[in-house]
């Protein structure tokens, strides 16, 4: 029911009605040709938004960890699988590499946590975008709190919320 | 104002700074060497996923070829009145056995593909798990396992998370305590929910795992006897669909074995939110925007 393609909201950015919604959850990731906007909440987890352009097309990620080890499946739940990915959906989609510009949000540090997922998260997309030359045009990264994103992959246009304790709803 | 250090303090300095770098040199070597243990990692990892068609060949030739035999000579009416029932029997098992492992196939590359949407809905847990016994009952009956169910929760009990990823979790646990369990053993299936948390465990007297082999068991197409003459079936596919499903619906999984005496499967899974699609941008001045003209970044 979440992933309904039918569901509709409204376009903050344009205030048009019958933009499609996706609820991003954590170790998936999102890129279609149509124009959607994409609902995801970040902790520790960091979300890459690339956006091309030309096409105006846009895709995102939403991964857990930084590095994938061989354990286990190979998921977008691991940084350095999750960008990967998400650059070569782009590309099947028609989209160029020297085109894309990329957002990122998360990497919060989070209570009891001495692992520090949230900086090496970051550290991780910061490091595949640039072996990708794919600059990054905004950033919101690390602190303490969690986020809610609001992506429109039609525009390229991030909407983005810090956590209070009210909303708290995190999942990632 | 300069301030002249005596020599003391100069060694002392330079002794702290020369003691920092060693210090970042070790750090530095340590992260080197776990490097090159996820690269060799990946290596066999790769070469195993290369082979990995010619090794599930037979998984999938032989239930065909016995499904094209076996329907064939029922077509053409060679089969005795007595034998149609078990014939066709057989044929169902075989291709439920093909749907099965196809299932875990598929939904493995969904998976690595981040494309494994989530359903959250009202499961009634008893039921799941009664038609997961059921898909599986003939295989029990086939090797005179003993089934056993304990439930810690009640009939008609609801949980909210996904119906269809939960069942192959659960398929998975039972197709491996029947697959490992020799003949005439037994399996226990006890579930129980504490606290949001539903947990499930699949307790098996079969041949059990060793120590060593317990981390490398949710590796992809890992299985601890591999090689031609194995001697247990499948593609070493279930464990490791079974853990990232769990990432996905928020579960854990855990082992505890002892070799030749069983194994005991046990996940734990987070109730989830019925609708995650909510509007969560009301606005309350809290929002901010990144749009995508660079000289217009407000962080």
């Amino acid at each position: 029911m979440n992933q309904d393609p039918s569901n509709k909201g409204t376009n903050p950015a344009t205030g048009e009605e019958n933009v499609k919604k996706h609820y991003l959850y954590p170790s998936a990731l999102f890129a279609e040709r149509t124009p959607y906007l994409v609902d995801t909440v970040l902790g520790s987890c960091v979300a890459v938004c690339l956006f091309d352009d030309h096409k105006k097309i846009g895709g995102i990620n939403h991964f857990m960890l930084p590095l994938w080890n061989g354990e286990g499946l190979a998921t977008p739940k691991y940084g350095n699988i999750a960008i990967e990915k998400l650059i070569e959906r782009m590309i099947q989609l028609g989209c160029k590499k020297e085109n894309l510009k990329a957002k990122l949000f998360g990497g919060a540090s989070q209570i009891n946590s001495s692992m520090e997922i949230g900086l090496r998260n970051v550290e991780v997309a910061k490091e595949l975008l640039s072996q990708h030359r794919i600059p990054i045009i905004a950033e919101n990264v690390f602190g303490k709190v969690g986020r809610k994103l609001r992506y429109d992959t039609g525009t390229g246009q991030v909407m983005m919320k810090f956590l209070t304790s009210s909303n708290q709803r995190e999942n990632g | 104002m300069k301030q002249e250090l005596t020599d003391k303090e100069l060694l002392q300095e330079l002794q702290r700074r020369f003691d920092k770098n060693q210090e970042m040199l070790q750090a530095e070597r340590e992260l080197i060497k776990q490097l090159n243990e996820v690269n060799q990692k990946l290596v066999e990892s790769e070469k195993v996923k290369s082979n990995f068609l010619s090794n599930i060949r037979n998984e999938i030739n032989n239930p065909i070829a016995s499904i094209l035999e076996l329907s064939k000579n029922l077509s053409l009416g060679v089969v005795p009145v007595d034998m149609q029932q078990q014939c066709s029997e057989m044929i169902h098992s075989e291709a439920f056995e093909l749907d099965f492992q196809l299932r875990n196939i598929f939904v493995s590359a969904e998976l690595e593909a981040g494309e494994a949407p989530l359903s959250v809905i009202s499961v009634n847990i008893r039921s799941l798990i009664d038609s997961v016994i059921e898909s599986f009952v003939r295989k029990i009956g086939k090797k005179h396992l003993i089934l056993k169910v304990e439930h810690g929760i009640t009939d008609g009990t609801i949980f909210q998370s996904d119906a269809e990823k939960l069942h192959l979790i659960i398929s998975n646990l039972l197709s491996n305590a029947i697959q490992f369990t020799n003949e005439g053993g037994s399996i226990l299936i006890r579930t129980t929910i504490d606290d949001e948390v539903l947990i499930v465990s699949v307790i098996d007297s079969g041949i059990g795992i060793a120590p060593e082999d317990q981390k490398e068991i949710y590796d992809r197409f890992h299985q601890v006897e591999a090689g031609s003459t194995k001697s247990y079936g499948g593609h070493g596919l279930g464990l490791s669909v079974t853990k990232a499903l769990l990432d996905v619906i928020g579960g854990t999984i855990e082992v505890n074995s002892t070799l030749d005496q069983g194994s005991t499967f046990t996940i734990r899974v987070q109730q989830m939110e019925g609708n995650m699609n909510e509007d969560v941008f009301s606005s309350d001045g809290n929002d901010f925007l990144f749009d995508n003209s660079e000289d217009d970044m407000l962080f």
